[in-house]
């Protein structure tokens, strides 16, 4: 019988069984017509052919069940008689099924952010071919780093697997032209950068390898968004110059609405140039040759794996050590780096390994939650199927086969779960709202998280693991002794419990896991938040700017000296800086010693951070000065170059010497710069990190930087007047517009989102396992007491005392509870490097996260008296009925 | 709906049913009952209750089909017709129940 015909005849059940009556009233008709023509009344004839047309209400059934799908009418059964089972106590249903969906709903959500963040394609043609050129420095620790762009050049020469190969970084951009001036997030691209994305121009063209040639380079494309926002969707743009930066570009091209790379910035990147492809970012020798601020992307070639372009890379890398030793061995002391290149899926990239490690982390966490609940659901199950025991006797005794049996269990497990899972579906779609807002993440790839096709399949997958994990176990369990013919009111049970009791400490050892797990994580972090910052971010306010200065101007410092000397009038400052950047946050420039041939140190580059700032940079942010003097304003481009230094720089690269009057070289050609150290300064730990990097100062009037950061202290007790500051510098250039405007403690703050977040999350996570644990131990408990009402009565009546009772009632689940804390902290002795290695990947302290005596004692005293209370309250009820009355009932 | 070959009763009634339609036009149930009866000398007499459910299972099965129409006497009844795939059927089911007859005849023969 086809499945379309079973339906069609569900469909028609009604009109079939008439046509059926009016077959067999026919045939008896016919037959009664048969005997009267041999000679019977009518009457006997009638009845004589009722008889033998055999029995018509048999005949019915059986056609029924050969027309109607009968799996389907037994399903309705099931169901229905499911439906009734769940609804026999309401208020325990509801409990069970309540805490089930918490289960579901934390996994639903938590998988739709695995999904957005790790899964979801990039929305950009064959996008799984797309790679990152990347540098690991396995000495330092340091993974998918930013090559260079000597680097990226020279695998672009050499690479057989990759292509195109290119590379951009972005900037902010001040644009004139359009209906008035506005910043946007630009990209300085590698003339092949978007055809390697795979991107069509909308109208004009791409880049192509002669717009990198000097006179030909002041050519720029723009997002759709953009010029729909800017130029009113103007298709004789194209052609058109517009200004950025001071300087005047030709629109070529317009990218299609949609495209947008902004998972590195910020914001969408809205408008792209052509890098400068000078010998000062291309050679190796020349100034900006070790800066790593580009991105290198690359497509794989038809029929090159991933992997094969990893190997190719870790190849050409081992040949660049050899052909430039210096570049990849360790300053101070000359230590190799453990250099070496590989490419990683882009895909991959875009959410960074800390991130990626956490949402797996998360994702296992959830994933215990949800046993710990089918655990939960098993229980409830078991203990309603044993109550029906005799009825299942009765139906195995009728003839239902063990098949039947599973059948029916599987159902009304499916529909506990099926109910649990449209309630967790219900509360993600919540919670994903509220993640969503947590994360606050710049990249375009989170706004997908919410509930989608893949993130509801994924939550049927959980609705069918459910089903079957919780379903199997108490129909098995009772169709093995289904014809055992006990009284189960008399059963002690003693192999039920056993099951229930290896249940609830699995459960048990899985929440302290997830309790170990969330210490560890906050630990850290409270250590973490824990390290002297040595600055002041109190009352400082941060606003960013991009110089007016004209566009190749050598120096915007004497703009921003300008702007300073406007603030100094302003009220409720207490003082105000320039700076290219808040804090500093990694080290970035190379730089060698001068004068110190003989040591292995000084052969080598050093790197160190950089900060151009203006003299009170130091008073803003409270950096103590240690030795020597800071900056002034008499640290002018023609006096002597002069740098201050962090302690850490004086003690990695002058133990035992005074630094002062010391000097260092960076840049190479026409940008070889010798600066002469003339301070020390207090140690700056950038936002959220453990080592401190060594840090260089330099005047702002002795290197320019169009992308600029003011600082600003308001007086104590004062906010920031920030009209008045931005009226006071409309005064030096009255077009200058400001943006990012914010405390300097939120962007600081906002650093320890992730493992803030992540702490928050494991936390609530852990609490939720603690608390459906507990309710497990007290169903069990609850359960098996309730079983024994009948022998604690009689052991009281021959004399047992309320702690004999209550030791022989919660002592079992008590030892198996202590027996899944133990195993708990071991599995978690275990996994503490796991979890450190996870916090690492924050920047957590490593050494500092283990599993300490008082931690252990802590956790295990909580859950204890937490255990004792669920194990108790139940046996202690049991107590209060007064002995005579059940063994009265009897 | 499955073999029925495991029952051999029931094997038998659609043996015969498919037998008679085959030598037919179209014929409805009560016809295919007096036919059988007729054919068999009154031995084989088949009940409605098993008549019915056979037809609508060998209906379903798409070896017979039916419609209704118009008895001798005037009366609506629902006709049956045997399908190519009954016919194939009926092969199948005639070589086997030879095969089954002459293996007990042999043994009767023979033990």
């Amino acid at each position: 019988m086809s499945l379309l015909s079973r339906f069609r005849n569900l469909g028609h059940y009604g009109k079939l069984d008439r046509e059926f009556d009016e077959e067999l009233a026919f045939h008896v008709d016919q037959l009664t017509e048969k005997y009267v023509a041999q000679g019977l009344s009518r009457e006997q004839a009638a009845r004589r052919a009722r008889q033998h047309a055999g029995n018509l209400v048999t005949a019915k059934e059986d056609m029924r069940e050969a027309r109607i799908m009968m799996w389907v009418d037994t399903l309705l059964r099931d169901i229905v008689y499911g439906a009734r089972m769940l609804r026999r106590q309401p208020g325990t249903t509801f409990l069970a099924v309540l805490t089930l969906s918490l289960g579901i709903g934390a996994n639903t959500v938590i998988y739709s952010l695995l999904h957005a963040a790790l899964i979801r394609p990039l929305p950009f043609p064959s996008s799984q071919r797309l790679v990152a050129i990347v540098d690991d420095f396995v000495a330092e620790n340091r993974f998918d780093m930013s090559p260079s762009i000597p680097e990226t050049l020279d695998v672009r020469a050499a690479t057989r697997t990759l292509d195109p190969v290119s590379f951009f970084d972005t900037r902010d951009a001040q644009i004139n032209g359009g209906s008035e001036p506005v910043r946007a997030i630009s990209a300085r691209i590698e003339a092949d950068f978007l055809r390697t994305l795979g991107v069509q121009p909308a109208l004009g063209r791409l880049f192509t390898q002669r717009d990198h040639e000097a006179g030909r380079d002041r050519v720029v494309i723009l997002s759709d968004a953009f010029w729909r926002r800017n130029f009113g969707s103007d298709p004789t743009i194209i052609n058109r110059n517009i200004v950025v930066n001071g300087g005047g570009y030709t629109v070529v091209g317009i990218l299609p609405p949609g495209v947008s790379f902004d998972y590195f910035t910020p914001e969408p990147i809205e408008i792209y140039v052509p890098y400068p492809m000078t010998p000062d970012y291309t050679s190796r020798t020349n100034a900006f040759a070790g800066l790593r601020r580009v991105m290198a992307i690359a497509r794989l070639r038809d029929g090159a794996t991933v992997e094969q372009a990893d190997a190719e890379l870790a190849t050409i890398a081992r040949r660049l050590k050899t052909d430039y030793p210096n570049s990849y061995r360790r300053g101070s002391d000359g230590q190799d780096l453990g250099f070496s290149m590989g490419a990683t899926p882009l895909r991959q990239l875009v959410i960074g390994r800390g991130a990626r490690t956490a949402v797996w982390l998360l994702f296992g966490a959830v994933g215990l939650i949800l046993l710990i609940a089918c655990a939960n659901t098993a229980q409830f199950l078991m203990a309603r199927a044993i109550e029906r025991q005799p009825e299942v006797m009765v139906r195995a005794a009728l003839g239902a086969g063990a098949g039947r049996l599973l059948r029916q269990f599987l159902t009304e497990a499916f529909l506990f779960a099926a109910l649990a899972s449209a309630l967790g579906l219900f509360q993600a779609s919540l919670l994903a709202s509220v993640l969503r807002a947590m994360l606050n993440s710049p990249s375009g790839l989170l706004s997908h998280l919410g509930l989608n096709t893949p993130v509801i399949a994924f939550t049927l997958l959980v609705t069918v693991f459910v089903t079957i994990v919780a379903g199997v176990f108490p129909a098995l369990h009772l169709i093995r002794r289904r014809f055992v013919a006990t009284d189960p009111s008399r059963t002690t049970g003693v192999t039920r419990s056993r099951i229930r009791h290896v249940m609830i400490a699995a459960q048990v050892a899985t929440s302290v896991l997830l309790l170990l797990s969330t210490v560890i994580v906050a630990m850290g972090l409270r250590q973490l938040q824990a390290l002297p910052t040595g600055y002041d971010a109190d009352h400082v306010t941060v606003m960013r700017l991009r110089s007016a200065a004209p566009f190749d101007a050598r120096g915007t410092g004497g703009y921003y000296q300008k702007y300073l000397q406007a603030l100094a009038g302003v009220p409720a400052i207490d003082s105000a800086a320039m700076a290219d950047g808040p804090l500093q946050d990694f080290a970035g420039v190379e730089f060698s010693i001068v004068g110190r041939s003989d040591d292995a140190a000084t052969l080598s580059v050093q790197r160190a951070g950089w900060r151009i700032v203006s003299p009170d940079y130091f008073r803003v942010l409270g950096i103590p000065l240690k030795v020597g003097r800071t900056l002034t304003d008499d640290d002018r481009a023609d006096t002597q170059q002069v740098i201050v230094i962090n302690e850490e720089m004086a003690r990695r690269f002058w133990r035992d010497q005074n630094p002062i009057g010391q000097q260092i070289k960076s840049g190479a050609g026409p940008r070889l710069r010798v600066a002469t150290v003339v301070g020390v300064v207090g140690d700056v730990r950038p936002p959220h990190r453990i080592e401190l990097p060594p840090q260089i100062y330099v005047s702002y009037l002795q290197h320019s930087e169009p992308n600029a950061t003011l600082l600003v202290k308001a007086a104590p007790g004062q906010r920031a007047p920030i009209d008045a500051i931005k009226q006071a510098i409309r005064t030096v250039v009255p077009e200058q517009p400001f943006y990012a405007i914010e405390p300097l403690d939120e962007i600081v703050q906002r650093s320890t989102n992730t493992p803030r977040l992540m702490t928050r999350l494991l936390g609530s996570f852990a609490l939720l396992a603690v608390a459906l644990s507990m309710l497990g131990v007290y169903t069990v408990v609850n359960y098996l007491t309730a079983r024994r009402t009948k022998e604690v009565a009689l052991r009281r009546a021959i004399g047992a005392t309320p702690r004999d009772i209550l030791r022989l009632l919660g002592l079992p689940t008590l030892r198996w509870t202590i027996a899944g804390i133990t195993i708990g902290f071991l599995i978690g002795a275990w996994l503490v490097r796991f979890v450190s290695t996870v916090a690492t990947a924050f920047d957590m302290p490593r050494g500092s996260l283990q599993l300490d005596p008082l931690t252990i004692a802590a956790t295990t005293a909580i859950y204890v008296v937490v255990v004792c209370a669920a194990v108790l309250a139940p046996a202690a009820r049991a107590l209060r009925v007064q002995p005579g009355i059940i063994l009265r009932a009897e | 709906m499955g073999d029925n070959n495991k029952d051999q009763l029931q094997g038998t009634l659609d043996l015969l049913v498919l037998r008679i339609l085959s030598s037919a036009a179209s014929m409805h149930g009560f016809a295919i009952a007096e036919r059988i009866e007729q054919i068999s000398h009154e031995v084989l007499r088949v009940e409605a209750g098993s008549l019915y459910p056979a037809l609508h299972r060998m209906t379903e099965a798409g070896w017979v089909k039916s419609s209704w129409g118009v008895s001798e006497n005037n009366r609506r009844a629902r006709f049956y017709t045997i399908t190519p795939v009954g016919r194939r059927r009926l092969a199948a089911e005639e070589k086997h129940w030879s095969a089954l007859t002459s293996a007990v005849g042999r043994v009767l023969k023979n033990a």
